[in-house]
């Protein structure tokens, strides 16, 4: 009832400023529409019929209400048995590739989760990859971008801009049709053993290789693919031994910030980040100061930084006064520290040793724990029910969905359809 | 025992200041004004003017200008040590000649430091200031200005065996939870569990307040000192840093202390565990000091390194008199690292005092300041004053300050203000000020204007206004922490300030940046019973680096005994320890692995590792007790094996949030788009869109939902109606048998709203679900306002038709019909 109130007082307000055109007497049957609306809603959610739950099954994976038609053979399934086809059956409108996974990646592309972004080769990315029902676990690791048809006469993928995919927004173009894969190192001259499919994509270099000292591609990678900022992984208790030497061990003068706080994310992800070691965004800071004209950039064999005398960026190396006796990075090789500790907690794949070198492989590392696969569930979940897991049902369901997710070649629609059949109502 | 690779090269060049400045009057030309300047300031000599022979040497000058005239007045070693009274006559004031005599068996030129006359007034042996360590400090400067050259260049340091000593006990928490869930479980589950648990809205490590009291122990392990219940940091957290406390602060830290003095009342001090491998102990103060060689210090007028560690005086020890000491007012701390803390503080010398950096800087035309400090923040602004020669808010000579990131450096000189404007800043984009420890030197000179230096780099900032000093005004006041008129107050550490009346080079501030700066100890625990080879010890630099840790460094293996290992030795994953147990935390060479192999060169120390990391203090610098363990070492092993984690059961959330909700921005496009068969490039629902694209919801949470949002989503249904019935194929496709040339009284009749409303609601509600509005309720509601619509007078022509029709479809499309999910 508090939303048909709040609904009450925007058409107030609106009648209010819109009575010149005289609309008001239309908009009091919307209100009156609204309010038989919300007082039907309690009893169906109870007692959902057949076609109630097609309805909601559809309009929650997809984004869209669904035609009589479709709501029928929807209906149909179901009465029949067949969930996930009734489920398969509402993810084949456009919609759901289009609006509904388009909106659920594209937070990811950027530092403010803006959901407003526009489409770029993040987003894409993930669209296509599950247009295709490829192992999700890929989106860190492959050597792949998903680009706009040659047919469809766009702007070239280019790694200086999003012309491309800016483009593919404008013309409100069938996702579900247009979008084709290619190999990224293709598209960005990476090497394909730097690619890690969207940790690679330009749009995520501009976010959080942009500056900084691409910690925050950590961080990120663990808010959107892990569901779990640093904050609530802090582990004190590991060894400092690969903190860099930009981390004051004495903020303001006093150590014990360090001690207790700071450490407790850099223990484990300053030997994590390490895998960025070679990467970074650059612009012109004085021609263009957000970047917007910025590409990857990434020391290949060979090419050797100024600053560090190594291949690793200079940025790995700024600030090294604020402790000269702290960790100096001279390479890419990560280690996963959080494989002890409170942080087993996100189930890493005891098949992995747990160490590697590059981008690559540090996507592999995170894609196949636990958290990964269960993050997927939980944010489809959040995606598809509107809400958290708030019961234990809730919490078996998305344990279920996660083992599912896992017998099912990680393929990302097989939650949406097992996590859309719990919600749509009994 | 020489050690050469762990000090920094050195090259102490004394100059003899008192040589320079006593070389004349010094005249400088500065545009039109001539301003005189004086030789250091005299000694007072009202009690002691000396009449005797004059100096027959050179060194004999340089004696009596550098230590004779200050130690030989009547308040200081004159008072006893002259001729007739006690011997040795060092201080006779009869003939500095036979002075000379009798004190060169007092000194070591070569290290001042070892000087008998320095151990004696270091002991307190009729110190003239209320610190002894400040009439050591003074007595060594002396010295070194006499000794200039002769000063050793002190890069070696000779290793000594330390003391043995055992490893003492301390409480350890025992495996089982009973004691934690009986006296401390319950308060912090009250008072802590709304964030410090795994299971709360932003929960918060660590979860010591968890709701599984086997996970809440282990984590309250790293958060509980039993040896001192009061050092806890639950205890800590609540009464110094006020950290979400429940009520009073004190009072909760006081009942939070309680807690855990039950619990470590029933513990018993354990002795270490007899598995564990370990080397002896050591105290910070059983070390070899390692500090104070180095530094370039010529041409230095004041210098303060704050060592007295209490007191309202911090003493200038640079031997130039007069001594410009600090007094301390306000709220200061002593750092035990050597330094002071300023809070809302300040430090200043008496103008009178003062008046020799006037003196001695405009004689030479240059200057330089160097410091070593930590600003607590980067918000600080005004500029806050961190070192100041001033006089009040708008009145200086030179000022060091803080803006943010930046450091300001202000400048009184013939093209300035009085108040030193234009001050010369850091780049804001560089943001070279960073709330850490940062040596700072800012240097000036006639010809090159002024520059700033932060960790020996020269901050790349051209000086716009190069002009000479002009109008130094002598009555002003050296000041740290705040301006004479208590304003503009500066929150840091300064753990050393050096004003010098010459312009370092870059070569020499970078040589004292590389010194460093505090009091280093060098300490060796011994493995020599583990590794079957006598005077072989682990050997760290170790510091106190703030006034809650330790920095150990340099780690490396070496034996004193000139010998080496008879067989291979492994050293694996070293830990501290600190009094009875291994430190909780900055255990930095625990994924150390090394092998020392037999015959292999450890006379010199060999290193382990190059990082250095930082280590609590908990009892104080004097009383604390470090040792080493070790997994393994040579042939002695224990191996650590982390306990079996057992996965926390994940806890649903504790809200109840409703079961529909809202489609958002992009969901209602795209769903106005599919009901009314119009493309969301149509222009006109492209544009509208673009317009109120931000004002519609973002989130599908229903309690969100506002006002300003529906007005969004009803602009868009209308423009969507208005394309669809503006549009002829989607129109005649949609409402076949209406004839929208007609006016409504003939086209929406009876009949006519029939052929309205039914396609209508088919279209935008299909079927019948018991989720949406019953559809006849609906037909009805819309009937009602079709004919509200038709009472239209003289404007009821055919495009009042369209206009009903496009009012109609909007009152459904903008509705909960479309909305709700």
């Amino acid at each position: 009832m508090k939303a048909c109130y709040q609904l009450l007082v925007s058409h107030s307000h609106f009648i209010q400023t819109e009575r010149a055109i005289g609309l008001s007497d239309c908009l009091f049957s919307f209100l009156r529409i609204c309010f038989l609306s919300l007082l039907l809603f309690p009893v169906a959610a109870l007692e959902a019929s057949t076609l109630d739950q097609a309805k909601r099954l559809h309009d929650r994976i997809v984004g869209t209400p669904a035609s009589a038609k479709t709501l029928n053979d929807i209906a149909q399934l179901l009465d029949n048995g067949q969930p996930i086809e009734a489920a398969y059956k509402a993810m084949e409108s456009a919609h759901f590739y289009t609006t509904t996974l388009k909106l659920f990646s594209t937070p990811w592309t950027n530092e403010d989760q803006d959901i407003f972004a526009p489409l770029n080769d993040y987003s894409a990315t993930i669209i296509g990859m599950v247009r295709d029902d490829i192992d999700f676990r890929q989106i860190l690791q492959a050597d792949m971008t998903y680009v706009g048809e040659d047919a469809l006469g766009l702007p070239n993928y280019n790694t200086h801009n999003n012309d491309h995919y800016q483009a593919l927004e404008d013309n409100f173009t069938n996702l579900a049709d247009a979008l084709v894969s290619r190999a990224q190192s293709s598209l960005n001259g990476l090497p394909s053993n730097a690619t890690a499919g969207v940790l690679t994509s330009r749009a995520a270099a501009k976010a959080f290789f942009n500056l900084g000292t691409n910690r925050s591609m950590l961080r990120f990678t663990f808010i959107n693919h892990m569901c779990s900022d640093l904050e609530p992984l802090k582990d004190n208790t590991l060894s400092p031994d690969r903190i860099r030497q930009d981390v004051s061990r004495s903020p303001g003068g006093d150590s014990r910030l360090f001690s207790n706080n700071c450490a407790g994310c850099h223990t484990g992800l300053d030997p994590l980040a390490q895998a960025f070691a070679y990467f970074d965004y650059q612009f012109d800071e004085n021609t263009d100061p957000t970047g917007q004209t910025g590409a990857i950039s990434y020391n290949a064999t060979g090419t050797i930084d100024a600053k560090t005398s190594t291949r690793v960026k200079a940025k790995y190396h700024s600030n090294a006064a604020h402790f000269p006796l702290g960790y100096i990075t001279r390479n890419d090789q990560w280690q996963n520290y959080w494989r002890e500790g409170v942080n087993q907690k996100l189930g890493w794949d005891p098949t992995l040793p747990g160490k590697g070198t590059g981008i690559k492989s540090f996507g592999q590392e995170i894609a196949n724990s636990e958290a990964f696969a269960q993050c997927q569930v939980k944010k489809v979940f959040k995606n598809v029910c509107l809400r958290n897991a708030e019961s234990a049902a809730d919490i078996t369901q998305i344990q279920l969905t996660t083992d599912s997710f896992k017998q099912n070649s990680y393929q990302l629609k097989r939650i949406f359809a097992e996590i859309g059949i719990y919600c749509m109502g009994d | 025992m020489i050690l050469s690779s762990l000090l920094s090269p050195s090259t102490v060049k004394m100059s003899s200041l008192l040589m320079l400045v006593c070389s004349g009057l010094v005249l400088t030309s500065c545009g039109d004004s001539v301003v005189e300047t004086q030789p250091p300031a005299p000694i007072d000599s009202s009690d002691i003017a000396y009449t005797g022979p004059a100096p027959i040497t050179e060194d004999i000058q340089q004696y009596k200008t550098s230590l004779w005239d200050n130690i030989s007045r009547a308040d200081k070693c004159g008072a006893c040590h002259t001729q007739g009274k006690q011997a040795p006559y060092f201080a006779n004031r009869d003939n500095v000649n036979e002075a000379y005599a009798a004190t060169i068996d007092l000194v070591d030129l070569n290290k001042p430091q070892d000087s008998r006359l320095v151990e004696k007034v270091s002991a307190g042996h009729n110190c003239w200031l209320a610190s002894n360590q400040a009439c050591e400090e003074n007595m060594q400067q002396w010295i070194k200005i006499w000794a200039a050259d002769r000063v050793s260049i002190a890069n070696t340091i000779e290793l000594q065996a330390p003391v043995i000593r055992e490893i003492g006990s301390s409480k350890n928490f025992p495996s089982d939870n009973t004691l934690f869930s009986r006296h401390v479980y319950p308060v912090v589950t009250q008072y802590c569990s709304s964030c410090h648990s795994e299971s709360a809205i932003i929960a918060q490590s660590p979860f010591f307040a968890s709701p599984n009291t086997n996970k809440a122990y282990q984590a309250a392990q790293g958060v509980i000192n039993l040896d001192d219940p009061a050092k806890s940091r639950l205890v800590v957290r609540l009464g110094n840093e006020f950290h979400n406390c429940w009520s009073d602060c004190q009072n909760n830290s006081d009942t939070m202390q309680a807690a855990i003095q039950l619990l470590s009342n029933q513990i018993a001090a354990d002795v270490i565990p007899p598995d564990l491998v370990v080397s002896k102990s050591l105290r910070l103060t059983d070390g070899i000091v390692a500090s104070g060689g180095g530094r370039f210090e010529s041409d230095i007028i004041a210098l303060y390194q704050f060592k007295t560690g209490e007191g309202n005086i911090a003493y200038d020890t640079s031997g130039i008199s007069p001594e410009a000491n600090l007094t301390l007012t306000g709220d200061i701390e002593w750092l035990g690292s050597w330094g002071l803390s300023f809070i809302n503080g300040k430090a200043q010398a008496s103008t009178a005092n003062s008046k020799k950096l006037h003196n001695l800087i405009t004689a030479t035309g240059e200057f330089s300041v160097e410091a070593w400090l930590t600003p607590h923040n980067v918000i600080q602004e005004g500029p806050a004053r961190i070192i100041s020669y001033s006089a009040g808010d708008n009145e200086r000579n030179f000022t060091l300050g803080q803006s943010q990131y930046n450091y300001d450096f202000m400048l009184r000189s013939e093209n300035s203000t009085s108040n030193g404007e234009p001050a010369l800043s850091t780049p804001d984009n560089a943001e070279v000020l960073q709330a850490s420890l940062q040596h700072v030197v800012m240097t000036y000179k006639a010809s090159e204007g002024r520059k700033i230096y932060v960790n020996g780099k020269l901050i790349n900032i051209t000086d716009e206004a190069i002009s000479p000093l002009a109008s130094w005004d002598d009555s002003f006041a050296l000041m740290l922490g705040r301006e004479a008129s208590n304003n503009h107050v500066w929150q840091g550490d300064i753990r050393l300030l050096a004003i010098y009346n010459r312009a370092l080079t870059p070569a020499q501030l970078a040589q004292n940046y590389d010194v460093g700066v505090g009091e280093r100890f060098y300490l060796l625990f011994s493995i020599s019973e583990l590794v079957d080879l006598s005077n072989t010890y682990i050997l760290f630099e170790v510091s106190q680096y703030d006034n809650y840790s330790y920095l150990f460094s340099h780690a490396s293996i070496v034996n004193l005994d000139n010998k080496t290992l008879v067989q291979d030795v492994i050293l694996r994953r070293m830990r501290i320890g600190l009094n009875g147990k291994e430190s909780p935390l900055g255990q930095a060479y625990v994924n150390m692995e090394h092998t020392i192999a037999s015959g292999q060169p450890i006379s010199s120390p060999v290193t382990l590792s190059p990082l250095g990391t930082i280590i609590g203090i908990e009892k104080g610098a004097n009383l604390d007790e470090f040792f080493l363990t070790f997994e393994q070492l040579g042939q002695h092993s224990n191996v650590v094996i982390p306990g079996a984690f057992v996965p926390e059961a994940e806890l649903p959330a504790t809200t109840d949030s409703a079961k529909i909700g809202i489609r958002n921005f992009a969901e209602i496009n795209a769903s106005m788009s599919v009901l009314t068969g119009v493309k969301q490039s149509s222009t006109k629902v492209f544009d509208t869109f673009k317009l109120v694209k931000q004002q519609l919801p973002s989130l599908e949470n229903i309690e969100t939902f506002i006002s300003a949002q529906q007005m969004g989503i009803t602009q868009l249904a209308i423009a969507y109606c208005d394309a669809a019935i503006e549009d002829s194929t989607i129109r005649s496709a949609w409402f076949p048998d209406i004839n929208f040339s007609q006016d409504p009284s003939t086209a929406l009749n009876t009949t006519g709203r029939a052929k309205l409303l039914n396609p209508l609601l088919n279209k935008l509600m299909p079927l019948n679900i018991a989720s949406q509005p019953n559809k006849t309720t609906v037909y009805t509601e819309l009937d009602a306002l079709i004919t509200k619509l038709s009472v239209c007078g003289s404007r009821c022509d055919s495009s009042r038709t369209s206009t009903i029709t496009k009012s109609t479809c909007a009152a459904v499309l903008a509705s909960s019909i479309m909305l709700i999910q």
